[in-house]
């Protein structure tokens, strides 16, 4: 145990080091002003962030999802080996959490649809939307009677679209690299842009329902040692 | 420094200072709150420097998201395990509520260390000999007595005294088995000899930390907690 | 004196950037101590989770200009506005990267459920059995 300790010191150490060093990197100017500019004026969109990962970087764009459903079915693949333990009816029975939490809960859902189809508008984008409408459905799930709505918040409906969405933004994301695109609409109008509204939508639902899932999956297993 | 340099230095001097409270904490709870102030705090700055997107998607996910799911994960993560095998005045189950001596001495040893007890039904005395030595359960409670069930494999804490009767054979049983114990009733008292013996909880040598609280929990001499539960239990004689 | 020995290491200009960027490294360094030095497994999670929130505000640092938001009212207009570039990259890593803590998460349950345990310390101990 003491060798174990040293080493731990040493390696503190050393990340103290090298963090110094790079709190010292010069910075250089690279002439970032008129990017945003040319980059919106090429996409026809006026969210540049948009623009940016699902037009000129969609390929990266396109593995990220690819490596988020791989890791939302590898944690749900070890979270439903274990033997479950049914939770209580509800969560929270008294009727003010109840009122509170379905409240919440919809304006997590209508932010969610907001962010998704304005997204190439105005800041927002469908990640953030996905993790809005995720967070709805959690919030509807803690407080449902579980044994009643089994079959609406069971785990089967994420289930069940999540992969073949993201096979959808695979086609066309492909679409997009083989160059068949709609034409750029009228500038800021909610149609614009080619695929980017589409696409926004797709992501908002395969990271909505991988979250909703994963969310599930915690829910069920009662964690005891 | 101009006036809104200095709120986005503002706003990023938060994150450190969360970060480190954060660490700081010893219960779990405490710091996945914290956890949620620092995805606030850096959503604050992210909104300051002009980055909207990144702001939303930090606020939703750092500071809901996250804090809900492992509120609801990890809201059961520090109890100690105690075993027990049931001896009726000790540790009984009637009327669906776990209640006898041992019990309550233990829950109240949990208020005091804010940790919480859960308690585990075991079938027979060797499966609970067993679970103790491999460490699977923290805690022994029930028919165990001090000079007999004493091993190298796990402590023994004696929390009450009382009377064993012991055959020549080797076979033994203590008082409260003899009196209220359902199974043993073919004992025979007469030729046995009466010795002096402790009830004790077998505690498991992993938990070191918990042992050594206990120890001194029991070693007190301003606690009253056992004598109280003395006379809750067997009123004033014994 | 400590002026002329930093301008002398990189010309690195003393301003709210480089107060901000050292800031932020401490916050990854903080979240590196929680990992080596913290016994509980799940304390050991949330420093990670700090570090990545550490590294996350590192990469939006860099794209800050003006504090302009990178959304073009006009067709055309040229105003100088915060570089797009790294803040679209690291909104799908902040998903992803809770995505992948959240396997992480499932792992250490796995693993106190084995040793029934949350200590490293016994962990250690029970696996030398």
């Amino acid at each position: 145990m003491r060798i174990k300790f040293d080493i731990r010191k040493a390696y503190f150490a050393a990340a103290i080091v090298v963090v110094a060093l790079l709190a010292v990197i010069p910075r250089t100017d690279l002439g970032r002003e008129y990017n945003a500019a040319l980059i919106a004026a090429k996409a026809g969109i006026p969210n540049t962030v948009t623009a940016i990962y699902l037009k000129n970087r969609l390929y990266d764009t396109m593995f990220e999802v690819m490596v988020f459903s791989i890791s939302i079915s590898g944690a749900l693949y070890f979270l439903k080996k274990e033997n479950k333990f049914h939770l209580e009816d509800t969560l929270f029975t008294d009727p003010a959490t109840i009122i509170i939490f379905r409240g919440c809960a919809m304006l997590s859902f209508l932010s969610a649809c907001a962010l998704a189809t304005v997204g190439h508008l105005s800041p927002g984008g469908g990640f953030a939307a996905g993790v809005a409408f995720g967070t709805s459905m959690v919030i509807q799930s803690l407080i449902s009677d579980r044994n009643h709505l089994s079959n609406y918040l069971s785990m089967e409906r994420p289930e069940r679209f999540e992969k073949s969405s993201w096979m959808l933004i695979l086609a066309i994301s492909l679409l997009t690299f083989s160059g068949i695109i709609p034409s750029n609409g009228i500038w800021g109008s909610l149609l614009s842009g080619g695929w980017v509204p589409l696409l926004n939508i797709l992501i908002m639902i395969k990271v909505g329902l991988g979250t909703w899932a994963l969310s599930l999956g915690f829910l069920d297993h009662k964690w005891i040692f | 420094m101009t006036g809104h340099g200095l709120l986005v230095i503002g706003a990023v001097l938060l994150m450190p200072v969360m970060a480190f409270f954060t660490l700081r904490e010893d219960h779990i709870l405490h710091a996945i709150i914290g956890r949620g102030m620092l995805g606030i705090a850096a959503a604050i700055a992210y909104a300051l420097m002009g980055a909207p997107d990144v702001a939303v998607t930090e606020a939703l996910m750092g500071a809901f998201l996250v804090t809900l799911l492992y509120v609801v994960v990890f809201s059961s993560g520090d109890e100690f395990r105690v075993g027990y095998v049931e001896l009726p005045m000790m540790v009984s189950k009637e009327s669906e509520k776990l209640e006898g001596f041992a019990v309550d001495l233990l829950t109240e040893f949990g208020r005091k260390i804010k940790v919480k007890p859960s308690f585990v039904p075991f079938e027979s005395r060797q499966a609970l000999l067993d679970a103790v030595r491999e460490g699977y359960m923290d805690m022994a409670i029930g028919p165990f007595v001090y000079p007999f069930d004493e091993s190298d494999n796990y402590l023994t804490l004696p929390i009450l005294e009382t009377r064993i009767f012991k055959k020549n054979g080797g076979e033994w049983i203590d008082l409260l088995s003899l009196l209220y114990g359902s199974e043993n009733r073919t004992f025979d008292r007469s030729s046995a000899e009466m010795e002096k013996g402790f009830y004790s909880v077998l505690l498991s040598e992993d938990a070191h930390d918990l042992n050594d609280i206990l120890f001194s929990f029991m070693g007190d001499e301003d606690n009253l907690t056992v004598p109280e539960l003395k006379k809750k239990y067997f009123g004033e004689s014994k | 004196m400590f002026k002329t020995l930093l301008n002398y290491l990189g010309g690195v200009p003393l301003d709210v950037v480089f107060l901000a960027r050292l800031l932020l490294l401490s916050v990854i360094l903080i979240g590196l101590w929680g990992v080596l030095f913290k016994k509980n497994l799940i304390m050991k999670i949330i420093a990670m989770d700090i570090m990545n929130t550490g590294a996350i505000s590192l990469f939006v640092l860099s794209s800050w200009y003006r504090s302009k938001a990178p959304v073009i009212a006009e067709k055309g207009s040229s105003i100088p506005a915060s570089d797009p570039v790294p803040q679209a990259v690291i909104l799908t890593a902040i998903v992803v990267g809770f995505s992948v803590l959240a396997l992480l998460v499932v792992y250490v349950m796995d693993l106190s459920r084995y040793f029934h345990t949350l200590d490293t310390d016994r962990i250690q101990n029970r696996w030398k059995r």
